[in-house]
């Protein structure tokens, strides 16, 4: 083997071998980086699942009746006659009104209301 | 001359040579045949590391999925004590001790150990973590651990229970479940670097399987309901303790279980045994005149009575044997649904003379008293009932109004229950399935009917007029709900206190369900030792009351 074929095989191998360890340098790279982002990852998934405690303690029963179902407190729970079922509209849907999903559900009608029996809720809302 | 000399020094340092590469050789032999393993294993141990995951305990939901007992990840923190100079002590115990609330006699006393790792706290909160690592402390370190946390503080505490701080169920649901809420550690194998920072090399790993759901009957709203409302009774006439229990009739599904007094899960170190006994299950008592819907159903049942019949109550006393039984007001002559109306011990005495003690001894049986619900909630006890073979000649006038006889709350709704329910016995439970991560049902429980035919329809329709009657018109108006028809029976029974019934000191119970003509909730209530008002119409039918009308409402609600 000539000289200057020995050097091109070995130019060769040497260059494949450095292209081969960059290649495995960018891989541990990116494995460190990735592990870098899962580590962030974990942290905002704890700081999350903080946060969910504290929500959760907020929004328990026992927390909102503290604070709502005092000894003096005129709130109480919604009986059947308190609760008035509306049929979702474009309206009501549109803008949360429920005066005037009620006019738009109920058009006025001086028969039907002398017929009609209307519940204690529907009443105090005429009111 | 001269060259002897040379050429003995050349000898000399030569043999020297000879005989340290002749150790070396000696030593390398010696350590690859007969040191390798030890000396691989050594290397190994500090480079490779195999690390346990923890799994995920399971989240436990209300009926409605709103999560009451979760698993959130919280930092511990450790100190390497031989890896620390004095001064870093002195730095730890200077600003650590404010922050985590120990003594600084109580950080030094872990850090004068000699060792590598001790822990300093365990599972911190986020802030405490977060102000710990700010201060860059040397010598200190986190280990991320999942810790339980229970939002509801108290609420349902007697159902729940609660995990120890590495995450084994002690008590309640927790206990009960244990193994399907810890679910199964899995384990890595990691390399690390001489300075113990982890290299991505070589890891390999069995990931850890996070422990399965419950989703509970339990209504986190109803359960409030009914805590609350104890609570205030309880202090209102000075009660020992109280509990309380709220069952869908249909299912079995127990929609609350509350007991007074209570404890915080959050902080249950702090309390003592007695608040932490789930009065429903585990205590038994002799429950009074509720277990006269016993005599009543068996006299109906065995056709030996009719809800007309006129029964003379003795004008309020009676002797049988050598016992003279009294009412707690006099009466003359009742009819048959007066006697229950109005409870009166005599005249349910008579009753249960004339249909033999054998016949109420089976009812009780039928009613499943003496044996345990199956309930799934740890410590369930089954009560005790005499073989009317051993009855004294007194027993027949003690039995049938729930003397000489010994339930548990829960064995008493049942029996309430299966009146409302036309005489069939549906097993109460509180888990109704328990579910994967995906949310896949794994397995469902409920509905189950331990007996059929406890009675007849037809007499439990005409048990169930009478226990209306109770409430319309007898000792258990305050158990009334407007705009609908109540049923339930009032017992006021005396303690025995050594050996002996005590004059004063008396268990309180009403048991009843509503709506009577189609009922939808049963529910129990019973104050332990209340004063100075004791009776059972008095202390515990407005607790009935006010829950079941506002659970009603809720449910009417939102289903």
């Amino acid at each position: 083997m000539s000289l200057a074929r020995f050097m091109k095989y070995t130019l060769s191998a040497t260059f494949l071998i450095l292209v081969y360890i960059h290649l495995q340098m960018q891989i541990v790279d990116l494995a460190y980086q990735g592990q870098r982002k899962e580590a962030q990852i974990a942290d905002l998934v704890d700081k999350n699942g903080s946060a969910f405690y504290a929500i959760s303690k907020l929004k328990s029963a026992n927390h909102l009746g503290e604070k709502l179902l005092s000894e003096n407190s005129k709130m109480q729970f919604a009986g059947a006659n308190d609760i008035i079922y509306v049929a979702a509209n474009g309206d009501m849907t549109s803008n949360g009104d429920l005066e005037q999903a009620l006019s738009t559900q109920r058009k006025p009608n001086i028969l039907a209301n002398l017929l009609s029996f209307a519940t204690q809720a529907e009443a105090r809302n005429k009111e | 001359m001269e060259s002897r000399r040379h050429v003995l020094r050349f000898s000399l340092v030569f043999l020297i040579l000879i005989t340290c590469l002749g150790i070396f050789v000696v030593k390398l032999v010696w350590m690859q045949t007969f040191r390798s393993d030890y000396l691989t294993h050594l290397a190994a141990k500090q480079h490779r590391h195999l690390v346990e995951l923890e799994p995920l305990r399971g989240t436990i939901y209300d009926r409605k999925m709103r999560p009451i007992a979760f698993n959130v990840s919280v930092y511990s923190l450790f100190a390497s004590p031989k890896m620390m100079s004095e001064t870093d002590k002195q730095a730890v115990l200077d600003r650590l001790s404010g922050i985590l609330g120990l003594t600084p006699e109580a950080i030094a006393a872990d850090l004068d150990k000699d060792k590598y790792f001790v822990w300093i706290k365990r599972k911190l909160p986020q802030e405490t973590f977060e102000k710990i690592q700010q201060l860059k402390l040397k010598g200190l370190g986190f280990r991320k651990e999942s810790k339980r946390f229970y939002p509801g503080a108290t609420l349902a505490a007697h159902v729940l229970g609660f995990a120890d701080i590495d995450n084994n169920g002690l008590e309640g649901l927790e206990l009960y479940y244990n193994k399907e809420l810890k679910g199964k550690p899995g384990w890595m194998r990691v390399m690390r670097d001489a300075r113990q920072t982890e290299l991505l090399l070589d890891n390999n790993f069995v990931p850890a399987r996070d422990g399965l759901n419950l989703v509970l009957t339990i209504d986190e709203t109803i359960q409030y309901i009914a805590e609350r409302a104890l609570a205030q009774a309880r202090q209102k006439y000075n009660a020992k303790a109280a509990m309380i229990i709220v069952m869908d009739v249909r299912t079995g599904a127990i929609l609350a279980l509350a007991n007074q007094p209570t404890y915080d899960l959050e902080h249950y170190a702090d309390s003592g045994a007695e608040s932490r006994t789930n009065r429903a299950v585990s205590y038994v008592y002799e429950p009074g005149s509720v277990f006269k819907v016993v005599t009543a159903a068996a006299a109906l049942q065995e056709k030996k009575f009719t809800e007309s019949d006129r029964i003379f109550c003795e004008n309020g006393k009676y002797k049988i044997a050598t016992n003279i039984l009294t009412d707690h007001h006099p009466h003359g002559i009742l009819s048959f649904t007066e006697v229950f109306s109005v409870s009166s011990n005599i005249g349910v005495a008579k009753i249960a003379q004339k249909i033999g003690g054998a016949a109420i001894y089976q009812y009780a049986k039928k009613f499943r008293f003496t044996m345990p619900t199956g309930i799934d909630l740890k410590g369930e006890v089954k009560g005790w009932l005499k073989d009317p073979s051993r009855w004294s000649k007194t027993s027949i006038g003690a039995v049938p109004i729930g003397y000489e006889v010994t339930v548990t709350p829960l064995q008493l709704l049942g029996m309430m229950a299966t009146v409302a329910n036309n005489g069939t016995y549906v097993q109460p439970f509180v888990v109704r399935y328990i579910q994967d991560k995906q949310g896949h049902v794994v397995k469902s429980f409920g509905g189950k009917v331990l007996a059929e035919h406890v009675i007849e329809e037809e007499t439990a329709q005409r048990v169930k007029e009478i226990l209306v009657n109770v409430v319309e018109y007898g000792t258990a108006q305050k158990a009334q709900i407007k705009g609908m028809r109540v049923a339930g029976k009032t017992g006021t029974a005396r303690k025995v206190i050594g050996g002996a019934y005590s004059e004063g000191k008396y268990y309180s119970t009403f048991a009843g369900f509503a709506p009577a003509d189609d009922p939808r909730l049963a529910a129990i209530v019973i104050m332990d030792e209340p004063h100075p008002s004791y009776f059972g119409g008095t202390v515990c039918a407005p607790v009935f009351k006010e829950v079941i009308e506002n659970a009603l409402k809720y449910l009417a609600s939102s289903g």
